[in-house]
């Protein structure tokens, strides 16, 4: 009898210690990271170091496409990366290099104020907490003026099988309705996750093209199959 | 086709496959936007295998109730079979779906791989799944236990739960899962009212059932011992054919099962039980003393639901101490039906129930002893045409022996539907 009581009660203390917990990660957390609404958007694209054109490198390539207006936005992780690798430049950054070098478009590296850590687990679990808040990582630099461009090229890793945070950010302060839209993303085996579903909700307006996805282990010896994929784009 | 089984066992399979997980797969597709996460899937996946492994151990409780419905054997049939697929489903969602984080990868991990790894001790150990048709594993079986004895297999067994444990941390970790609060609530509640269940059975149900006495023992031979137990006070302990789980104080923590023998009666506060000595426990049983306090949970069977579906004639076939039940039932339905029972035994001194045999007198029931197997040729002269063809069959023995038997008797031209069998697997 006295055991029947035990575990009666010890059921419902665990129940309602399981409950509260659940209840309280349900809340949202206040998002120290959200960009401010009022911060104003870049009307212009600024041409860094690190958005150096490709223009005279692509010139020998004869694009059939005007160069001018095609802008190549990306997001890369340098550093240590997945799977214990080191890399001076990220994945999706070599992937971007090539795409400048073919279609001669503008590069746009996103940067994020500040910067992720350089521990990769950490940076993971800093991201997963981002796409649990919903969090927009402020930005580091002016965000491109994209009424210029006719075509957007967008790449990103893959995060918790979505768009990286600072991604979103940018993507809620530029609008590519009405744009030509190819994705590119390098993962660790997710495809595109569910980035691309995001990416229509964001843009319902706007053309999307073939994008181009691969694994980040791989991108080292994908010269020719992103060469072949914007062949097939007309470049 | 349907028939062949018990209307219950297709509803077990549709609650335990669909139903059960269903509130789960709904409640974390709602949230996370059905149509709108392509991944889902595989992580649905992830979902049903952890429902399907909650249902498997809440069968390991073998509800009594459910018992009456399906029958233990069908029972742990759709426990077993539960946890193999509940491991396939969980292949294609650590296979396809991609984590990141590393407490959460580790824990599916080490989950999976003790999920594995208990499937296969408990196909080798615990089940007749290999070892009733394979002779080579059999034998494999036979030399390791020696040291994986029954009572550390079902400790072994019992690591699934830690598996179980490892997953609800593996869901509880997962940021972007753990956030959505039905879901969540259902799959806490789920986790602990299973765990709970489970407790109840090996925790309080104990305190809580009913308790006897051994009455006196007799010696049949070197290797078997006539129990019999006294509940006083008891109605209607069981019904013919039954067995029940035993726990002898002073002899073992672990519950037996063992059929009854002695014939159902309303008023019986009796329960005889034959214990062949196949390993420590029962060893130390045959030494069993007076006055032994004993703890029975159950009855569990269906042998009289089966027989009593309809008025065929009963033929019985016990290999050796498998007749146990079988003299229940031919004790018991004496003189309402032709009833022939066929015993097989390995020697003379096996022939312990031949008094009890003959002492079953009426025209309609006969009885045949014989030293050694049965031969498919010896049914037909034993078993007139039309018993071949009309007669209700029940088989209990050694489950390879039960096999081979069933397959003479299906060449005989026996239904499958008029075959039921208890199978002994040591």
């Amino acid at each position: 009898m006295k055991r029947k009581w035990i575990l009666i009660l010890g059921m419902l203390v665990v129940l309602v210690g399981l409950f509260s917990l659940d209840l309280a990660k349900s809340r949202p957390r206040p998002v120290t990271t959200a960009i401010r609404s009022s911060q104003p958007v870049v009307s212009r694209a600024t041409r860094t170091s690190d958005q150096a054109s490709s223009s005279k490198k692509a010139a020998n390539s004869q694009p059939t496409h005007n160069s001018e207006r095609v802008l190549i936005i990306y997001y890369s992780r340098s550093g240590t990366n997945y799977p214990d690798v080191t890399l001076k430049h990220g994945h999706t950054w070599q992937i971007a290099q090539e795409i400048a070098q073919v279609t001669g478009g503008t590069r746009y590296q996103i940067q994020t104020a500040q910067a992720y850590p350089k521990n990769y687990q950490a940076t993971v679990d800093q991201a997963e907490q981002e796409q649990q808040d919903n969090a927009r990582p402020r930005l580091k630099g002016k965000l491109p003026d994209v009424t210029q461009y006719e075509t957007i090229f967008l790449g990103y890793p893959i995060w918790w099988s979505d768009l990286p945070m600072p991604v979103r950010t940018l993507m809620d302060q530029i609008d590519l309705n009405d744009k030509v839209v190819i994705p590119f993303s390098t993962n660790a085996g997710s495809g595109w996750g569910d980035s691309l579903t995001t990416l229509k909700r964001q843009y319902p307006q706007a053309k999307f093209r073939k994008g181009f996805e691969i694994e980040g282990a791989d991108v080292d010896h994908a010269h020719k199959q992103i060469r072949r994929w914007l062949r097939d784009l007309g470049y | 086709m349907l028939k062949k089984y018990p209307l219950a066992l297709y509803l077990v399979w549709l609650i335990a496959l669909l139903l059960f997980p269903a509130p789960l797969v709904l409640s974390l597709n709602l949230g996370m936007g059905a149509g709108n996460t392509p991944q889902l899937i595989w992580i649905d996946c992830g979902v049903i295998a952890y429902a399907w492994w909650l249902f498997e151990v809440f069968l390991a409780t073998r509800p009594t109730w459910l018992d009456r419905l399906i029958g233990l054997p069908a029972l742990y049939f759709v426990h077993g079979l539960l946890g193999v697929d509940a491991l396939l489903i969980a292949f294609v969602h650590r296979n396809f779906l991609i984590s990141m984080g590393a407490q959460i990868r580790l824990t599916g991990k080490v989950a999976w791989y003790l999920a594995l790894f208990g499937i296969i001790y408990a196909s080798l150990f615990m089940s007749g799944w290999l070892v009733d048709r394979l002779p080579v594993i059999a034998r494999v079986k036979t030399k390791l236990q020696f040291f994986f004895k029954h009572r550390l297999s079902l400790w072994i067994h019992r690591l699934n739960l830690v598996a179980i444990l490892l997953i609800w941390l593996h869901v509880h970790l997962i940021g972007r899962v753990n956030h959505q609060l039905v879901f969540m609530l259902l799959f806490d509640g789920y986790t602990v009212l299973i765990l709970s269940a489970y407790l109840w059975q090996k925790w309080v149900a104990p305190t809580q059932r009913r308790t006897g006495q051994v009455l006196a023992t007799q010696r049949l031979n070197e290797r078997t011992v006539l129990i019999t137990l006294v509940f006083r006070g008891a109605r209607q302990l069981f019904q013919a054919g039954d067995f029940f789980f035993f726990t002898f104080e002073g002899i073992s923590r672990e519950a037996h099962p063992f059929s009854v023998v002695n014939q159902a009666d309303a008023a019986g506060e009796q329960i005889q039980i034959l214990v062949r000595s196949v390993g420590d426990d029962t060893r130390k049983l045959q030494q069993v003393a007076v006055g032994t306090v004993v703890q029975v949970e159950g009855p569990f069977g269906r042998f009289a639901a089966i027989v009593e579906q309809d008025r065929r004639p009963l033929v019985l076939i016990g290999l050796g101490s498998g007749l146990a039940p079988l003299l229940s039932l031919a004790r018991t339905y004496l003189g309402t039906r032709s009833i022939q029972v066929i015993w097989t035994v390995k020697n003379d001194r096996d022939r312990y129930f031949v008094t009890d045999l003959a002492a079953l007198v009426d025209p309609q029931f006969s009885y045949f002893i014989q030293n050694g197997r049965l031969r498919s040729e010896q049914l037909s002269t034993m078993i007139s045409p039309e018993k071949l063809a009309q007669a209700r069959f029940l088989i209990v023995g050694p489950a390879s022996a039960v096999l081979s038997i069933r397959k003479m008797l299906r060449q005989a031209g026996v239904p499958r539907d008029h075959l039921t069998d208890e199978r002994l697997t040591m």
